[in-house]
């Protein structure tokens, strides 16, 4: 029932706000969500202490087609970012006013429950109807809210490229599900018919999952959607995207690909892992010659990614669990970087890092605070960044030492770009104006900072969460 | 059997009530028998299988859920359409030969012989000929009806010719022993000629690829309500009676022409997709929309075993959806133009009708959880496995569909207001609609 009430209060909320008439600030869909986390932490104990907190309808029983939600390690992490970061999503504060805030927070909250889904499903065709759902409110948020010239093309774009993707997706779980005598999509049942398939049978069926995940994350060569759809988003919805939706995909690598079709990944996969390196790297470069810095975090963000994926992909102990921390720590990151971005947008007017310079004599604390988002995102010991890829990397050596060495060389890389970018933004002698952080905005970035460190400090809070089960 | 006397007397009824000069009554009486005949197909549910009425037809299982689909989609299409209906100055002309097509549409999924099945047809088509003409002062509504009226006398013709080579070779119309016949000389080239032609008539029926050119310019000319009565009802009551027939009586022969199908399934999802991607008139678009959705109609056929589960929630996902959009269009062509520019800032006038139109268009394309995606998912899992290459193709037609879908619903949230009033019809319908299209899934065990 818990796991019920985690996914419904959200979505009941936005269907409240669509139909209230006046227009709200963000309190309320705040106080929903808060509320939801503490849902999300009675639950959490609950379960520890033995209580079951799933959730489990037949919907068509002919198919095998159950609204189940199941919640374990992996599924709490997720759960945890996906409030957390909402909350930090629907607090930013955005130098734009919003039209309509009624509908604007309406489809934001129905996006966190439908990913709120995704994450607890334990049913294969639940997992990718709240995986398809989640598009529908971003695209509305983007078309309503976004700002540029094509954002009509650019939204269609993004759209069609990712649900051409997701319906590769579709076809896999299909494939397995076919090939049941009693027809489920329940977890552990598709997990057994996946691994009785032959081994080019599940590199097909891995094909088509990781397909549909490389277009979410995304992963090289599927990346063309992302950097314009990341710039002319609203705020929240590049929050949105890069927080918390990119999830979604390596959860379902984690969730669905790694235990239903090992055999496949193992014997047909590597051109998945060569394809993550390879966004690793590509995606570094990206970011090296960028000049505005919305474009480069949001490279930065492919790197982590690829990254994510290609640890996940070597399907050891080590790789899956630094999987789900570094998607957690990228997942407060994004949001944090973000932002941070918008912080800079607003008093400077634009975000081109060139002709920026003297944030630090002006502000200080705002410089020194994203100089330790930085430092998150290069992976530096004692941030949270690190722990994540140093046990990704761990997890890809054992796969070959050569995919590690690579991919590692995305960490220099990122030193690279992200210390040039913030000696280009905030070091130098430029006198700029840069007006003091409002509350909002000092409780953000501090909250976030105070995160980073402390899972970079004491892993274990999360690391622990992640293996119970 | 009362079910059929009720459609059948129906039409004759509203012809009386014009007569008697109670128009008021015609929409009610519709509606209480449709109500009548939904209730009848409950009632003999299960009571009367296998009793052959003089071995023309039979109530079958198959039979009793068809007539129910249809019979919803009828009544759905009456209680969003009648006004426009009786704006049109000749009401009850309309209404009664709407109910002696919805007669045929009724007859073509009860058929055990020959002779029936090619009745049904022709007392289906007949007054669609009529109807698809009845804006007449309108020069393009006229061509839709003469246009419809000269194809389908031709397809027909060609059906009842491949009536006939059946019948040379079996020496009987019924369709037991044309089925026995065929399990034992599956062979036999004058049956596979028949099936043939009578597939080439049915694929001109549902408008599949390449019989198709006629449909885009019969749907646009014809008057939207009935576009949506002729996308819907009779385009369902089409594929099932097909499914009636190849997958039933012809069974052992369609191995035959599962090749060809799957072709022809093919041919409609690409080329009706593709060309609906051009359309600028957005009655047209979903006219081409409408002959897409006839390529998964066709596809169903494919599925192994006499399993009808697929088509049918499909033909009820997919025309609850289409009557909705028609509806839309009816309105906002009365009220702007079927132009896409008409639509554009639609959201900014009416929320609630744009966003209906959204859910409408979102299911049509396959998004989940609306009734179109588990349409599409029951017709996908059953060929899986089995056309694994048409699966793909169906996958990737359908996010060219969602290409144009979204242009619909861009021009109606991402655009500028254009400056026309507009106002919401008839929203308790509407609301309905958008309800089953939520929760229409729950139903799909039933069915």
């Amino acid at each position: 029932m818990i796991a019920l009430a985690i996914f419904s209060l959200p979505l009941m909320l936005s269907l409240l706000m669509f139909n209230s008439k006046t227009e709200q600030t963000p309190r309320i869909p705040l106080i929903g969500l808060i509320i939801t986390l503490g849902i999300a932490i009675t639950g959490l104990f609950l379960q520890s202490k033995g209580t079951p907190v799933h959730f489990d309808l037949a919907l068509i029983p002919s198919i095998g087609f159950h609204f189940n939600l199941y919640l374990d390690g992996s599924s709490w992490t997720m759960v945890i970012l996906t409030v957390l970061a909402g909350i930090g999503i629907l607090y930013v504060q955005s130098h734009k006013t919003i039209t309509h805030p009624n509908r604007f927070y309406a489809w934001s909250l129905m996006m966190i429950s439908a990913m709120l889904g995704a994450f607890m499903a334990g049913d294969a065709l639940l997992f990718y109807i709240c995986y398809e759902w989640a598009l529908i409110p971003i695209f509305f948020l983007i078309l309503k809210w976004g700002n540029g010239e094509h954002l009509g093309k650019i939204t269609m774009r993004f759209f069609l490229y990712t649900l051409l993707g997701s319906l590769f997706m579709m076809l896999a779980l299909l494939y397995v599900h076919q090939s049941m005598e009693t027809p489920s999509f329940a977890m552990q049942a598709m997990w057994e018919a996946g691994n009785a398939l032959t081994g080019s049978q599940q590199g097909w069926v891995f094909a088509g999952l990781f397909i549909a995940f490389a277009v979410k994350m995304p992963v090289f060569p599927f990346h063309s959607w992302q950097p314009s759809t990341y710039d002319h988003a609203p705020i929240q919805g590049t929050m949105l995207l890069a927080a918390i939706m990119l999830k979604m995909a390596t959860f379902g690598l984690v969730r669905w690909a790694l235990p239903m079709v090992p055999v496949g990944i193992a014997e047909h996969g590597q051109w998945a892992v060569v394809l993550s390196v390879i966004s690793v790297i590509y995606a570094s470069l990206m970011a090296m010659t960028q000049k505005r810095l919305k474009l480069m975090i949001a490279y930065s963000s492919v790197a982590h990614v690829g990254m994510i994926s290609a640890g996940l992909l070597s399907n050891t102990d080590q790789g899956t669990v630094g999987g789900i921390f570094e998607m957690f720590s990228h997942g407060i990151l994004a949001v944090a970087m973000f932002a941070a971005y918008e912080m800079i947008e607003s008093r400077v007017g634009h975000d081109r890092m060139a002709e920026m310079g003297g944030i630090r004599t002006a502000n200080p604390r705002f410089a020194f605070l994203f100089f330790i988002l930085v430092m998150g995102s290069v992976a530096l010991p004692f941030t949270s960044g690190f722990v994540g890829e140093f046990l990704l990397l761990q997890g890809l050596a054992h796969l070959g030492f050569g995919y590690a060495l690579v991919a590692g060389l995305s960490v220099i890389l990122g030193a690279a770009y992200m210390l040039r970018g913030f000696q280009k933004m905030m070091l130098g002698n430029n006198t700029i104006a840069f007006a003091a952080l409002t509350n909002r905005e000092n409780v953000l970035l501090a909250f976030s900072v105070f995160l980073v460190i402390l899972l970079g400090i004491y892993p274990h809070v999360i690391l622990q969460l992640i293996q119970t089960v | 059997m009362i079910i059929l006397l009720i459609s059948a007397l129906l039409g004759v009824a509203l012809l009386a009530l014009e007569i008697f000069k109670l128009r008021a009554f015609m929409m009610p009486l519709m509606l209480l028998s449709f109500m009548g005949i939904l209730a009848g197909t409950v009632i003999q549910w299960g009571m009367s299988e296998n009793i052959l009425n003089q071995n023309m037809m039979m109530m079958d299982a198959f039979a009793l859920k068809s007539i129910a689909i249809l019979t919803i989609l009828a009544s759905f299409w009456l209680v969003l359409q009648h006004k426009n209906i009786q704006a049109t100055g000749n009401g009850a002309d309309l209404y009664a030969l709407i109910a002696f097509s919805f007669c045929g549409a009724l007859l073509m999924t009860n058929f055990t012989n020959m002779v029936m099945l090619f009745l049904a047809i022709e007392i289906l088509s007949i007054p669609l000929y009529v109807l698809a003409a009845s804006n007449r002062g309108n020069r393009i509504s006229n061509e839709a009806g003469f246009k419809y009226f000269l194809l389908g006398s031709v397809a027909s013709a060609i059906l009842l010719f491949g009536i006939a080579l059946i019948y040379g070779a079996t020496a009987s119309f019924d369709l037991y022993v044309i089925h026995d016949f065929i399990a034992a000389n599956s062979t036999n080239y004058l049956v596979l000629t028949g099936m043939g032609m009578i597939l080439t008539g049915f694929a001109f029926k549902i408008s599949a690829a390449p019989f198709h050119f006629w449909a885009p310019d019969v749907y646009q000319g014809a008057p939207t309500p009935i576009t949506g009565w002729m996308a819907t009802v009779v385009k369902g009551a089409a594929i099932l009676g097909m499914y009636r027939l190849f997958a039933g009586a012809f069974e052992s022969g369609l191995g035959f022409f599962n090749g060809a199908i799957a072709i022809m399934v093919m041919l409609t999802l690409i080329i009706a997709n593709g060309m609906a991607t051009l359309q600028a008139n957005v009655k047209r678009m979903l006219a081409f929309s409408g002959v897409s959705h006839a390529g998964f109609l066709l596809a169903c056929i494919l599925i192994p075993g006499f399993n009808s589960q697929p088509l049918m929630f499909y033909v009820l996902s997919y025309g609850i959806a289409s009557l909705l959009s028609f509806y839309v269009i009816q309105s906002v062509g009365q009220q702007i133009g079927e132009e896409l520019h008409a639509f554009d800032g639609l959201a900014q006038k009416s929320p609630f009708t744009a966003a209906i139109m959204s859910l409408a268009l979102l299911s049509m394309a396959g998004i989940p959880p609306l009734a179109g995606f588990f349409g599409k998912y029951y017709v996908i899992s059953g060929l899986m496995g089995h056309y694994t290459w048409l699966t793909i193709i169906m996958i990737l037609t359908s996010v060219v569909a969602m290409y144009y879908y979204l242009k619909v619903i861009f021009a109606m949230y991402g655009k500028n207001n254009n400056g026309h009033d507009f106002a919401d019809g008839n929203r308790w319908a509407l609301i309905l609609g958008g309800i089953a299209l939520i929760a229409l899934f729950a139903l799909s065990t039933l069915i």
